[in-house]
């Protein structure tokens, strides 16, 4: 029978008091931080900030839509050419990167491209898990010794200046 | 080196040593408190003399495992995401929450634990140390016999739910492993009672060389019954992870479908020397055998207590090797089932040395924890005694006040109370009359 001593031994002063109001003090700042941390769009679609998707949409347009054909409107030629070939279901953007600003000014912006044999190694470069059946590949350097696909092979069509596909 | 078909996504291990780290330390740390438990749960009086090193250990790895998994992410600025917007869908996404949880859990009891400790400290320390310690009682200062009977009751109940959540921290590990479907080796409900209990074992066998080496350090004898019960702890969880290690594999083999051959080639070719040779021989059978001989009683002292701190050692490679033969041993499968990768060790970026850097962290944490707050159940301070074979009488004076004090603390009327209260489990009201 100790009894409370001195009137001070309130619930508040004893330990598991303090790690109460700890306890509650910590969950309550955490619930304020969360509340003022999580975006106010998130999931608005989905598990993501709902904000992002117009974000997103409100930039600049690099890629001309409407595929191949926009391109065959002026390159006539090339377009036919490329259509017949291996490589006819690419999209010209693919090799030729963004260009929207050339359709939208077509004197002015060119597309550029990186004309070496990286860019074609990115799908013909021998690597494990791909094999000949599958794409034509080759090792680079054994291939061609550093010089450039383009020497050999028109992209377009990439046996034409070879004699053709034997 | 790649061996058979694999695709181009498989090339590259993704999940590499830090990923190895992070169940292995996890793991620890559930182990670790289960020992603690074990005492203040069970009241297997034997394992007093770690039954506060078994807490802060738990801790001092516990703060380290998210270290693994937030250098392995590389974006430490949005470690929080978890915390903030988890995925109720993701088994991933829990983390934040299970394992904030068991930190809460862990540093209530070892705050309750210490509490007439640290009560203590702050009025015999001074400068400094005297404010952290007043800091660390959060200004609850009663150690009246109420009030630590009220702390005894919190202890056990914290004690008691810390098992379910350590069960759960290191259970949920392997449900992350052991939910994909899609890869073999890992896929089996098996997993999170396979990960809990290699994690109560390689728990036990930290715990074993943690003490030995404490006690090596600061020159006192190894409480011999603390170590053997130990060892017969370790003894009796490692027959129940080996059995179920095995279990999964015989049960693959037997079900012979058709991930078996794949499996079969994984551990009989890439990796046998550490899936056969650490995991199961060198970290589980040579242990059995070392432990079971530690235990005849005709063996002197010094070669038995030799035999189990050797297969606590032991244990804790060959778990470590078992994390790594799931982690990385599942990744170098391919998913076309006729094919396999190779893992290389890096040695920096997520490699070797950074870790061995986390294996040793903890280490150093545990030993700043134990300099503030002594885990020694024989009454002397956390440093070893300046002079060897200084063995000052009680009551004697010191240089250094604190030594007699403490000591000092033991034999008085309201220590004896407190030793009473960390004895066993339900003597509390034999010891009222003290």
């Amino acid at each position: 029978m100790a009894g409370r001593k001195e009137g001070g031994s309130s619930f508040i002063q004893s330990a598991l008091g303090r790690i109460t109001m700890i306890l509650v003090i910590v969950v309550v700042l955490f619930g304020f931080a969360r509340q003022m941390i999580i975006p106010k769009s998130f999931g608005q679609y989905g598990r993501y900030r709902g904000d992002s998707v117009s974000e997103v949409a409100s930039r600049p347009v690099n890629y001309a839509g409407g595929g191949n054909s926009t391109c065959g409107q002026c390159h006539q030629n090339v377009f036919q050419a490329l259509s017949s070939a291996e490589h006819g279901k690419m999209d010209c953007q693919t090799c030729h990167g963004p260009a929207a600003k050339h359709v939208a000014k077509p004197s002015e912006q060119s597309p550029k491209i990186e004309g070496n044999a990286e860019l074609c190694g990115a799908c013909h470069k021998d690597i494990a898990g791909r094999t000949d059946q599958q794409i034509a590949t080759v090792t680079l350097q054994m291939h061609s010794g550093g010089v450039a696909c383009v020497g050999c092979h028109d992209p377009h069509q990439p046996w034409a200046k070879l004699g053709g596909r034997s | 080196m790649l061996f058979g078909y694999v695709y181009p996504n498989e090339i590259e291990i993704n999940w590499g040593l830090f990923i190895v780290l992070y169940p292995y330390l996890t793991g620890l740390v559930a182990g670790a408190f289960i020992v603690s438990s074990l005492y203040h749960v069970f009241g297997v009086s034997d394992l007093k003399p770690v039954s506060r090193l078994s807490l802060i250990s738990a801790l001092a790895v516990l703060v380290v495992a998210p270290l693994a998994l937030i250098s392995h992410l590389g974006q430490p600025l949005r470690a929080l995401n978890l915390m903030w917007t988890p995925n109720p869908t993701s088994a991933m996404a829990g983390f934040g929450y299970i394992y904030s949880f068991y930190l809460i859990i862990v540093v209530l009891e070892i705050w309750f634990i210490y509490r007439p400790d640290i009560i203590g400290f702050s009025e015999t320390r001074t400068g400094f140390a005297k404010t952290g310690y007043n800091l660390l009682t959060l200004g609850a200062k009663d150690v009246s016999q109420e009030a630590l009977h009220t702390d005894h009751k919190v202890i056990t109940f914290l004690a008691i739910l810390g098992i379910p959540s350590a069960a759960f921290l290191h259970g949920y590990v392997g449900f992350i492993f052991g939910a994909i479907k899609a890869n073999a080796w890992w896929a089996t409900p098996l997993m999170p009672v396979i990960f809990l209990l290699s994690a109560i074992v390689s728990g036990i066998a930290l715990l074993i060389v943690v003490y030995a080496a404490a006690c090596w350090i600061r020159r006192k004898k190894i409480d011999f019954a603390c170590i053997m019960s130990m060892n017969k702890y370790l003894w009796v969880f490692l027959i129940f992870a080996f059995v179920l290690e095995i279990l999964e594999v015989i049960h693959l083999g037997y079900e012979g479908k058709e991930e078996w051959p794949a499996v079969r080639g994984l551990i009989t070719q890439i990796i046998p020397f550490s899936y056969f040779g650490i995991q199961l021989s060198m970290g589980m059978v040579v242990p059995f055998f070392l432990l079971m001989f530690s235990r005849m009683e005709r063996l002197p002292v010094k070669i038995r207590q030799i035999g189990t701190i050797v297969s606590g050692s032991l244990v804790l490679v060959g778990v470590l090797a078992m994390r790594f033969n799931v982690v990385v041993g599942g990744q170098l499968v391919s998913k076309s089932l006729s094919g396999y990768s190779q893992f290389h060790f890096p040695i920096f970026a997520e490699g070797i040395v950074p870790t061995i850097g986390f294996l040793i962290l903890p280490l150093l944490i545990l030993a700043v924890l134990a300099y503030i707050l002594p885990p020694w159940m024989d009454g002397e301070e956390a440093k070893p005694e300046r002079r060897r074979g200084f063995e000052p009488e009680l009551g004697e004076p010191l240089e250094e006040g604190v030594l007699a004090t403490v000591r000092e603390r033991y034999t008085s009327t309201a220590s004896q109370r407190y030793i009473a209260r960390t004895d066993l489990f339900g003597k509390w009201r034999e010891d009222d009359r003290l």
